[in-house]
């Protein structure tokens, strides 16, 4: 049994702007059947894409009259005049009270604090009373938004015009996939319950350290005994005798260092340029400091005097790359001596505070493996290459095409009984544009989605539809099989899409025909027939609307009799 | 189902992935630090701040002058030192100091020996309480009367044995004729006050002194403290507060941008720091910040109870866990959508914390009054719980509160992880009805509420007032006044940009899958708006810094003389042409901070920017 999943009918719609109500939408009829690819056909500014905006509950305009239904149910909500008067009245009272409020609490500071303050909570009280009004009145309307929110992903996806735009760039693929099943509760059961993640985020300092351990046994020891050490010397009481000891390499090497220097830069090929000049006095007490790589620099007195390099053929240029190493740590182990343990410890547990939301963050909100392998058959389902890969890729690493495939896996992993493509392949090269466009066809056949194809292009129409609807000026013109639409279309603006597409047997040189003029402004749209309007044949326009009838089996128009005869086509 | 053993490998397998991808979030650290160590300028602004805060944590161990501290006080004091008034960097007046001796026998304070000794000084731990520090006197320079005129010097001499100790020739103490006190001026060292990173001999005043007398170095050191401190609380909060409302504004459009604006244009119009000396002055009256204790009960009780809710509502609805996996949810939903979806929504909606079957905005209704009215019971509030402060009292809630919160333990147990209890615990809980959730929650519920309510009175607020900031000094009225008057302009900025990225495709293709507006603000917009933030966020840390002390200079800030860059900088206005040190050497230590935090922030950003990656 073939049953719509979406049934349009009778939508008006109109904008408000500033030059008054302009109508978007006359009369809109569409039925999309299940398991159904439906062409949208028409050119810029025609109303396609508000009619698809309109059906999942996304567009900006004033719906006037209508029905949008999904599977039987009305996805259009209009709450009752009464309450919407409410709405409006606690909106106004509301934007009073607040600036009531805020003007009356810079008074209270500026003016006079006693009058003032209980005004202040007197508008206060005004403000939330009539928020409140207002937020009760909007229960049925924020009830009828959860449910579109349901709707929309779950039931009905749209794909938009622009790949490269319509994944957000500070996401992963994985992660951007999964966030939209995870808002429908798509998500496979984690493997690892989330305290058990939790506790594991948070002993994983242990864990890497005894991974340390079993890595770099030495090093870690060391570590370890040197931590255990600057530990015994906080608590022992005896910090400044130990300090006394530890400063005695200190003093040695600054002594070392001198001599390095008077030695280095005679024998060892110890380059020094000096910051200050060349009058180093090499009779101060002179410190080597490390920096960066092989470079020392020299110092004394806490100023410094320079900096050296040793040249590529000393014998000493592979030992000092070491030595920074390993004067750093004697420096911090000295430094966490000669703190305070109450800084220490400060210092600590400052760290250990700062390091644990970002461990609980990056461990808990991680995918989890379960979750990441879902991702990956979603985008195995949408023929990527490689998905495991390209699952833990940002969108500025992929194609155009890749993107675009992206964004199908996404709008189609909580599968929706109807896609909406909203020009998918405008922005694609034509060998990417054909891939694209048989994915999709694939998908309808492997999981019986309905396809409402919005594009300009008749080449796709003719490729993939079922059904073509032509949309003209607001209204649906003709609507029929896509054998139909082509071999007999009815229309004088079918007629005039299907004539100005360019063919590859179309002599070298010829004129390619076009429609004249273009589709009128929408505020200048007139009641009777629209196209008549645009084609300003003299003498001869329908004043009155032309009625939606059913010309044969299953092939609907809009008969205007000028626009049917087809002896009165002219292109230019 | 499976058993402990049989979960066995599947929990080590999992376990094994949980730490790849952590390593993997490690090397993603690694990542971002090699970004970030690319840029030279970054690493020197990283430099300047960890080298500021650095400073600023070691404060009491660099300076080598220390501040009057009142331990029960948070305010540090310095006092006027009128040896040393305005002396340039490494000069040799540095080490001068003047102590008064009594030279009378009868006095009480009399001793024939004398101890050089400096001024107060701090001790390293509370139990140490105050000690002066014991000098090496170098050089008597003169002996004064308190008239001023010089004595001879050889009345007085330095102990050959211990050098920090005077003698007094009796020739002083016996002469009737002298006064009974006289100052003497010496030259002296203090080994607590030089560093083995110090040239010898340069320890006292490196950066000179100022026109109290104190060592500017030392009060550059202290001033990292209040400075860092201002500045970063400022701007994180205006940053957040600026952040959420701009985005909020931005996101909603309409005329909730409309008011948002206008308020913000209220702000601009009045000029900020006439603003904040109107706030600073109209907060002098308030010395601690409170928050009613039905407030403090409540909410935490509301948001967790509302958490809980959509936590059990999956957990309960669905027998003890989600939905499992995709094909029994594929059947569900194909056979019986509309069904499947109004039973959903239709247990929200009947689910109400105080079991009203109305809809989600008698919470909030509930919570406005309790704003209005709650003051009763909150003034009521000891005698609404009859809670006393006996210590047998204590002693009974503490146990009623354990009890109570073992029953919740062993309630969830049964009933969320279907445990079965046995023995008396079983016999206690099959004598109560588990089986409807709603009374449950609710019991569980009342006894949160309970027991929070016995905590809260327990720890030590009094009154009926839970006490956020106990002395709200005048450095917490600037801030608060820096705070007040600060949002606005993040609010602009927040908006323009999120003005800017709501209009983006993939924000389009986020609502088109069903995120709701939250999600999409905080996730989608935000992320995508921050990048002008964060350099704003940098820059606005120098300008905090310079605003406080432009309201310390007006008298509304710090108090005179303490250790405030700003303040420092004000002061020593007057004698810029004299002394310029004075305002040289703090005027760097703020310009190293707002360009180290600059710097850094231009880093991070080259950091999280994902186009990196490559």
């Amino acid at each position: 049994m073939v049953r719509e999943v979406l049934e349009i009918e009778g939508l008006r719609v109109h904008f408000d702007t500033l030059d008054g109500p302009v109508e978007a939408l006359n009369s809109v009829d569409l039925k999309v059947d299940e398991g159904q690819i439906m062409g949208l056909v028409g050119e810029s500014g025609c109303g396609k894409s508000v009619t698809s905006l309109v059906s999942i509950g996304l567009a900006t305009c004033e719906i006037d009259e209508g029905s949008v239904r999904y599977q039987g149910e009305e996805l259009l909500f209009r709450d009752t005049p009464s309450k919407i008067k409410i709405q409006q009245i606690s909106e106004k009272i509301t934007a009073f009270g607040v600036m009531a409020a805020i003007f009356s609490f810079f008074a209270t500071i500026l003016v006079e604090p006693n009058f003032f303050s209980s005004l202040f909570l007197f508008f206060l009280a005004i403000t939330s009373t009539s928020w409140l009004v207002g937020f009760s009145a909007k229960a049925e309307s924020r009830k009828h938004q959860r449910y579109m929110r349901w709707v929309r992903g779950n039931e009905i996806s749209m794909i938009f015009q622009e790949p490269m735009s319509a994944l957000n760039p500070l996401y992963k693929v994985s992660k951007q996939i999964s966030e939209v099943m995870r808002e429908h509760d798509r998500l496979v059961e984690a493997e690892t319950p989330g305290i058990e993640r939790i506790w594991s985020a948070l002993l994983s300092p242990f864990s890497m350290v005894s991974g340390a351990f079993s890595a770099k046994p030495r090093q870690s020891s060391v570590a370890l005994a040197s931590l255990l050490f600057i530990f015994a010397a906080q608590l022992s009481g005896s910090k400044d005798q130990i300090l006394d000891v530890f400063s005695a390499p200190i003093k040695l090497f600054a002594d070392l260092s001198s001599w390095l220097l008077a030695l280095g830069t005679a024998l060892a090929g110890f380059e020094l340029t000096s910051l200050f000049g060349d009058a180093v006095s090499l009779t101060l007490d002179l410190v080597a400091i490390l920096l960066m790589e092989n470079i020392v620099i020299v110092g004394g007195m806490g100023a410094i005097y320079g900096y050296g390099k040793f040249s590529e053929d000393s014998p000493f240029s592979s030992i000092s790359l070491y030595i920074p190493h390993v004067i750093a740590a004697y420096l911090a182990v000295y430094m966490m001596i000669w703190m305070p343990l109450s800084g220490l410890s400060a210092i600590l547990v400052i760290c250990a505070l700062l390091a644990l939301p970002f461990i609980i963050w990056s461990d808990f909100l991680r995918l989890d493996p379960a979750h990441i392998r879902q991702v990956e058959g979603i985008l195995d389902d949408v023929r990527i290459p490689d998905p495991k890969s390209v699952a833990n890729m940002y969108p500025h690493e992929l194609s155009g095409g890749m993107r675009q495939r992206v964004m199908i896996g996404m709008m189609m992993a909580c599968e929706p009984k109807l896609l909406i493509a909203d020009e998918p392949t405008t922005a694609l090269d034509v060998t990417i544009q054909a891939q694209i466009l048989n994915l999709m066809k694939v998908l309808r056949d492997e999981k019986g989605t309905a396809i409402l194809l919005i594009t300009h292009d008749l080449g796709v129409i003719a490729e993939m539809c079922d059904d073509v609807t032509v949309m003209y000026a607001g209204r649906v013109v003709e609507r029929a099989s896509v054998r139909e639409i082509f071999s007999n279309p009815l229309h004088a603006y079918t007629r005039g899409l299907i004539a100005c597409t360019p063919s590859l047997e179309s002599e070298r040189g010829s004129v390619l025909p076009a429609i004249p003029g273009q589709v009128a402004n929408p505020s200048d749209f007139v009641t009777g027939c629209r196209f008549c309007q645009r084609m300003k044949r003299e003498g001869e326009t329908l004043g009155t609307r032309p009625e939606f009838i059913e010309a044969s089996e299953g092939h609907w128009v809009e008969s205007c009799p000028i626009c049917l005869d087809e002896s009165k086509d002219r292109w230019v | 189902m499976r058993d402990w053993e049989g979960g066995r490998n599947d929990r080590e397998e999992s376990r094994k992935r949980l730490l790849e991808s952590l390593s993997m979030s490690i090397g993603n650290l690694g990542r971002g630090w090699k970004i970030y160590r690319r840029s030279l300028l970054a690493m020197l602004g990283l430099l300047m701040v960890l080298s500021v805060s650095m400073v600023a944590i070691f404060a009491d161990e660099i300076a080598v002058q220390h501040p009057y501290r009142n331990l029960t006080d948070t305010e540090d004091k310095w006092t006027l030192n009128p040896d040393s008034q305005e002396l340039p960097p490494f000069s040799e007046e540095c080490s001068l100091r003047s102590q008064k001796i009594s030279t009378d026998p009868r006095a009480a304070s009399f001793s024939e020996t004398v101890v050089a000794e400096s001024g107060d000084k701090v001790g390293a731990s509370i139990a140490d309480g105050y000690y002066t520090d014991v000098l090496v006197v170098t050089e008597i320079i003169k002996i004064e009367d308190p008239k001023g005129y010089d004595q001879d010097i050889s009345l007085i001499t330095v102990d050959p044995n211990n050098s920090s100790i005077f003698v007094l020739s009796p020739e002083l103490y016996g002469n009737s004729s002298h006064y009974p006190e006289v100052w003497i001026y010496y030259l002296f060292e203090n080994s607590e006050m030089s560093h083995w990173w110090m040239p010898e001999g340069y320890d006292t005043c490196i950066f000179g002194t100022n026109k109290e007398g104190h060592d500017v170095f030392s009060k550059v050191v202290y001033g990292a403290r209040v400075s860092l401190t201002i500045g970063i609380t400022v701007a994180t909060l205006t940053v957040t507060i600026g952040t959420i409302v701009g985005s909020i504004s931005g996101y909603y459009g309409g005329r909730v941008d409309e008011v948002i604006m206008r308020i913000c244009d209220v702000f601009f119009a009045i000029p900020g720091l006439i603003l904040a000396m109107a706030f600073v002055a109209a907060m002098r009256s308030v010395s601690s910040l409170t928050l009613p204790v039905w407030l403090g009960v409540l909410l935490p009780v509301l948001m967790l109870a509302y958490f809980l809710n959509s936590h059990l509502s999956k957990t309960v609805l669905y027998g003890g866990g989600r939905v499992i996996n995709q094909e029994t949810w594929m059947q569900t939903d194909s056979t019986s959508l509309d069904n499947d979806f109004w039973s959903r929504w239709a247990f929200w909606r009947n689910f109400s914390i105080f079991k009203v079957n109305l809809n989600r905005s008698f919470m909030v209704g509930l919570l406005a009054f309790f704003f209005f009215v709650g003051w009763l019971p909150a003034v009521a509030w000891p005698d609404f719980f009859g809670i006393s402060h006996s210590r047998g009292w204590r002693l009974t809630s503490s146990f009623v509160v354990i009890v109570l919160l073992s029953v919740i333990v062993l309630a969830d147990r049964r009933f969320i992880q279907k445990d079965t209890l046995d023995g008396a615990l079983g016999r206690l809980g099959s004598s109560f009805d588990w089986t409807n959730p709603w009374r449950y929650l609710n019991f569980r519920t009342v006894v949160v509420f309970l027991s929070m309510a016995i905590l809260f009175k327990l720890s030590g607020n009094e009154g009926s007032e839970i006490i956020l900031i106990k002395d709200f000094d005048k450095l917490w009225q600037v801030q608060f006044a820096l705070i007040f008057t600060g949002w606005p302009g993040y609010a602009r900025l927040i908006r323009g940009q999120v003005l800017y990225v709501k209009e983006m495709a993939f924000v389009e293709a986020a609502k088109s899958v069903g995120a709701p507006p939250s999600r999409i603000m905080f996730r989608h917009i935000l992320p995508n708006a921050w990048a002008p933030l964060l350099v704003a966020f940098t820059l606005d840390i120098g300008g905090t810094i310079l605003s406080a002390s432009g309201l310390s200079f007006l008298g509304l800030g710090a108090a005179p003389y303490t250790a405030e860059w700003g303040l420092m900088i004000s002061e020593s206005r007057v004698a810029f042409q004299r002394a310029p040190h004075m305002m040289l050497y703090p005027g760097l230590a703020i310009a190293v901070t707002v360009l180290g935090f600059n710097l850094l922030g231009d880093g991070i950003r080259d950091v999280v920017d994902p186009k990196n990656r490559r």
